[in-house]
């Protein structure tokens, strides 16, 4: 099967790439190209989420991660007197930074305790912002848009898509290059069973480490995307539902391949533009097909190309007898 | 004459004091007990089945409007629509284990997403239902009196009463039916409890009862002092999280106790170093679980 699609994949992705780079001329309203630019920001969170899930981690916190990229890029701007291109990198080396502490300190930690560490650790977060009015308290903070860069300046929805377009693809990039590495392998090991892993020599705590505060960078550069993007933050933005949300991205999508977190943002962004009614009605809709995806895909919805094979497959050999 | 001034009025604060002390107890007291309800809750679930139920804050929502509908529209009188959002939230609890925690068995990640869907389920039905706004109901059982000095309303001798009704009761059940030392067995030790014979379908609907009963009924108990609204359930989760962290995961005295002690704490917290409290409640939750993963009292 492999075999096969080996050809398909060599059309597949320069038409995919093509495709890509040609969407903001094929869609007519800056809706669609918001909807676009939201799916991409998922992306970038749900991968960088599915890492840390990957290596056996329940880790349910990528809301913080997100809130210190966001806050991170708005103080940096506004406190320091930083550009935005300076701020932003910076903004993801803090949420590394807290990750690799937060990493250290719990690497001994792991299932349904390390889960509500990672939720504690957003309430620690929003809380932390809220009650400190130097880092914006209870108010919204407004962020400018990101200054020119060589030359293009973010005047219009347009630039903020070939932005997200590049995060997507550097972050898909570095983690397609993690899990085809021997690093790859070793994470799967851990998450299959730790206590082999440890045993075969693997330094369990190393990788955590550096799952997590990779997945903060990422993580931290989205929310330094998203702050000028919105242009209005607010603590509201960052609690444990955006956390969820982000996960049903990775689940919803699958999280045996890189390509699952693509999958479920496309799918988990675009679903509440065909689903009906009021937010209500939408909000059950919207759970309704996360549990469903959980109960007939527990492998997400890449799975669902191989399923279909294996149902055609069994209905011919059922032919056959 | 000189020195009688002064001591009288130290006298006079420290009575000032104990007023004051005693109504952050009373109040520390009432939102402990609810604690202790949704804490017991999940820590049934986490104890016999296993799950992260992340719906706990939700099933409390649940009961709080439910009840609301009992009382304002149907007409029940108090208790009975009490006892009906216990028997009501708790069929749900057997719904959700038998349709689907039950197919999902064996996949602890999963069934904590499971456990998010579901919440997210539930406040999308009330959302809908219910509506943004929040309503409240007429106290039950107006009226205050003084005990030493403390205000008490009647409203909150009747929560913490049914709470430490419903409490013992479980308590009770737990200790002196075979039912529930059942219960208790396949928490401890699932495989010598099914070669014990006993019916394990069985024993996790029930718990899933008890569970989602409970927290219902919290949730239906500080309606009249409250409001019933849809975005009670997450603040009630994280706290609840607390509590079990600090009573130890799956624990049933652990859930009271942990639930008793929160209360408390977060009363004299807000009242002495404010809002301040939650985020060194957090704080606190990530350093014991770091150093004791299964919780304060828990057992290894």
């Amino acid at each position: 099967m492999a075999v096969n699609e080996t050809p398909h994949k060599n059309i597949l992705f320069p038409l995919i790439a093509i495709l890509l780079l040609g969407l903001p001329w094929v869609l007519q309203s800056a809706y669609s190209l918001h909807l676009m630019i939201m799916v991409g920001l998922m992306v970038v969170l749900a991968a960088s989420n599915r890492l840390v899930l990957v290596s056996g981690a329940w880790f349910m916190g990528h809301a913080a991660f997100y809130a210190i990229g966001a806050y991170g890029v708005v103080l940096l701007r506004s406190k320091a007197g930083l550009d935005y291109w300076t701020a932003l990198p910076l903004a993801g080396l803090m949420a590394s930074l807290v990750a690799f502490v937060l990493g250290y300190a719990t690497s001994r930690v792991r299932g349904i305790p390390f889960a509500i560490i990672s939720v504690a650790f957003v309430e620690v977060v929003r809380l932390t912002i809220i009650k400190i009015k130097w880092l914006g308290g209870h108010k919204a903070l407004t962020s400018p848009p990101p200054e020119p860069l060589l030359g293009i300046d973010f005047s219009s929805k347009i630039e903020y898509y070939y932005f997200i377009l590049f995060l997507v693809l550097i972050t898909l990039f570095i983690l397609y290059l993690i899990e085809n590495s021997p690093a790859g392998a070793a994470l799967k090991t851990m998450a299959a069973n730790e206590e082999l892993a440890e045993s075969l020599g693997i330094n369990t705590t190393r990788y955590k480490v550096f799952t997590l505060t990779l997945c903060a960078f990422f993580g931290g550069m989205a929310g330094g995307f998203y702050a000028p993007y919105v242009a209005v933050t607010g603590p509201t933005s960052f609690t444990l539902n955006t956390s969820i949300l982000i996960l049903f991205n990775v689940v919803v999508g699958g999280m045996g391949s890189l390509w699952g977190p693509v999958v479920g943002a496309v799918f988990l962004t675009l679903l509440p533009e065909v689903l009906p009614g009021q937010a209500g009605i939408q909000n059950i809709l919207y759970a309704g097909v996360v549990l469903a995806v959980l109960f007939f895909l527990p492998r997400g919805i890449v799975d669902l190309p191989n399923r279909i094979r294996l149902a055609a497959g069994r209905r011919k050999g059922g032919k056959l007898a | 004459m000189g020195l009688e001034g002064p001591a009288h009025a130290g006298g006079g604060l420290l009575i000032v004091m104990f007023v004051l002390y005693g109504q952050v107890v009373v109040n520390g007291l009432v939102s402990g007990l609810i604690y202790a309800l949704t804490a017991a809750g999940f820590s049934l679930i986490y104890g016999n089945a296993g799950i992260l139920f992340f719906a706990i804050g939700d099933a409390y929502m649940l009961g709080a409007i439910s009840f609301y509908y009992l009382i304002a529209v149907a007409g029940l009188p108090y208790p009975l629509a009490l006892l009906a959002v216990l028997v009501l939230l708790g069929l749900l609890g057997v719904i959700l284990e038998a349709v689907i925690f039950r197919r999902l068995r064996g996949n602890d990640l999963t069934m904590a997403f499971a456990s998010l869907a579901i919440g997210l389920l539930m406040a999308g039905i009330a959302l809908e239902v219910f509506g943004e706004q929040g309503k409240g109901l007429p106290s039950p059982f107006p009226g205050r009196f003084k005990v030493l000095g403390i205000m008490l309303t009647w409203d909150k001798v009747v929560i913490m009463g049914a709470s430490l009704i419903i409490l013992s009761g479980l308590h009770a059940f737990f200790k002196a039916t075979r039912t529930g030392r059942a219960i208790r067995a396949v928490s401890q030790d699932l495989d010598a409890a099914m070669l014990m014979g006993v019916e394990v379908n069985f024993i996790k609907a029930l718990t899933f009862f008890m569970a989602l009963g409970v927290a219902g009924g919290a949730g239906a108990l500080v309606t009249p002092l409250y409001y019933a609204d849809v975005f009670m359930g997450p603040p009630v989760l994280m706290t609840t999280l607390i509590v079990v962290v600090l009573g130890g995961l799956g624990s049933y005295p652990g859930a009271v106790i942990g639930g008793l002690l929160i209360g408390l704490i977060e009363s004299f917290g807000y009242t002495f170093i404010g809002g301040v409290t939650t985020v060194l409640m957090f704080l606190a939750v990530i350093a014991l679980l770091i150093f004791k993963p299964q919780g304060l009292l828990g057992r290894e």
